[in-house]
């Protein structure tokens, strides 16, 4: 049972973009939220985003830029993420369940019933992720700053384990004794196109919320501090580095 | 486990571990070999910890801590007071700061 409900949900669609930006929108969003916004976006190059708290020796540097592939650091907790063929979605609201554990339940609903319009049978795995058939189709990650809650999250569309592999240091403690095959057991894409996505999330977000849908653009003032967030954090060694052993 | 000698003769120690919750703690660790306190340390891995910011707080709170077990748990505590944290829990995180400086028999 869902226990938050919007008059109006702004519709963001942002495109494909760098990581940088995209992060950037992000943080502009929650710093500037006026009304609840549900942004929708993709990425122009691949880039591998890690959690707020993670060192930047979880990612393979060299070989991401051997790769033309970004990183950004993300300012949401968790794991890193390599965004290669996924939508990306952001929320952000003033109105939230202050309980951490119910306000990602609650999001992820509208995650889940626009995988069920799709055909599956998808399933809240707390605290923090989505599966269908027990493997994991959708990663999110939130904050919390000035009494406004971001939660972004991925749906992955296709999943390319070696290329993401070769990408990340990632701990074997975090493989498990099986190796990358375990790890394909646990993850998957859902191979629907970025629309067909895009539709049945925009579908689902007014069905469980029972809210209005407004199309929302960024004003060129809005874009202008986009730009300069993108500039002057996301894209610095500063921001993406800060935490390092 | 990386250990060397400083010219002080204190002992530097780096160690990696993991949470019993799934989440991953990377514990970078320095401290002073004789009086046994906590001279630095750095908590990274995919855990939250909500605000973001504590992280800043707990580490640098923990510099001066001596590393046994009651002293840890209850800074620890006083540090995130005012915090919600998932993917470690304060008992694990006294053990795994533990854990890496070695000494299994403090635990």
């Amino acid at each position: 049972m869902i226990k938050i409900k919007f008059e109006k949900i702004r519709i963001l669609e942002t495109g494909d973009n760098w990581g940088p930006w995209n992060m950037a929108v992000d943080e502009f969003l929650l710093y500037n939220c006026k009304e609840p916004i549900l942004r929708i976006y993709g990425w122009s190059k691949p880039c591998v985003s890690i959690g707020y708290f993670q060192s930047i020796d979880e990612v393979n540097y060299q070989k991401c830029k051997d790769k033309d592939v970004d990183i950004v650091r993300r300012i949401t907790g968790g794991g890193a993420v390599f965004h290669d063929m996924e939508l990306t979605y952001s929320f952000v609201t003033k109105n939230f369940s202050q309980s951490i554990m119910e306000s990602y339940k609650e999001i992820c609903e509208v995650i889940i019933q626009a995988l069920k319009k799709l055909g599956f049978d998808a399933k809240f795995s707390p605290l923090n992720d989505i599966t269908v058939d027990e493997k994991k189709v959708c990663g999110n990650a939130q904050t919390r700053k000035n009494n406004t809650l971001l939660q972004h999250g991925t749906v992955l569309l296709e999943v390319d384990v070696e290329k993401m592999f070769t990408l990340l240091n990632v701990p074997i403690e975090k493989i498990s004794d099986k190796g990358i095959s375990d790890v394909k057991n646990r993850v998957a894409g859902i191979s629907k196109k970025f629309a067909q996505v895009s539709d049945s999330l925009k579908s689902s977000v007014r069905d469980v919320f029972g809210c209005e849908l407004v199309s929302y653009r960024l004003t060129p003032e809005e874009l202008e501090l986009c730009q300069k967030l993108t500039e002057e954090k996301y894209s610095s060694e500063n921001w993406t580095c800060r935490r390092q052993y | 486990m990386n250990r060397k000698l400083n010219s002080n003769q204190d002992e530097l120690v780096t160690a990696t571990t993991t949470t019993k919750l799934g989440k991953i703690v990377k514990i970078k660790l320095d401290y002073k070999k004789e009086s046994q306190l906590i001279h630095s340390i750095k908590i990274t891995g995919d855990f939250f910890l909500h605000p973001e910011e504590t992280i800043d707080q707990l580490e640098q709170g923990l510099c001066g801590v001596k590393l046994e077990k009651n002293d840890l748990k209850n800074k620890i505590q006083l540090l995130l007071k005012d915090s919600e944290f998932f993917g470690f829990d304060i008992d694990s995180l006294v053990d795994i700061i533990l854990g890496t400086k070695g000494d299994k028999n403090k635990i």
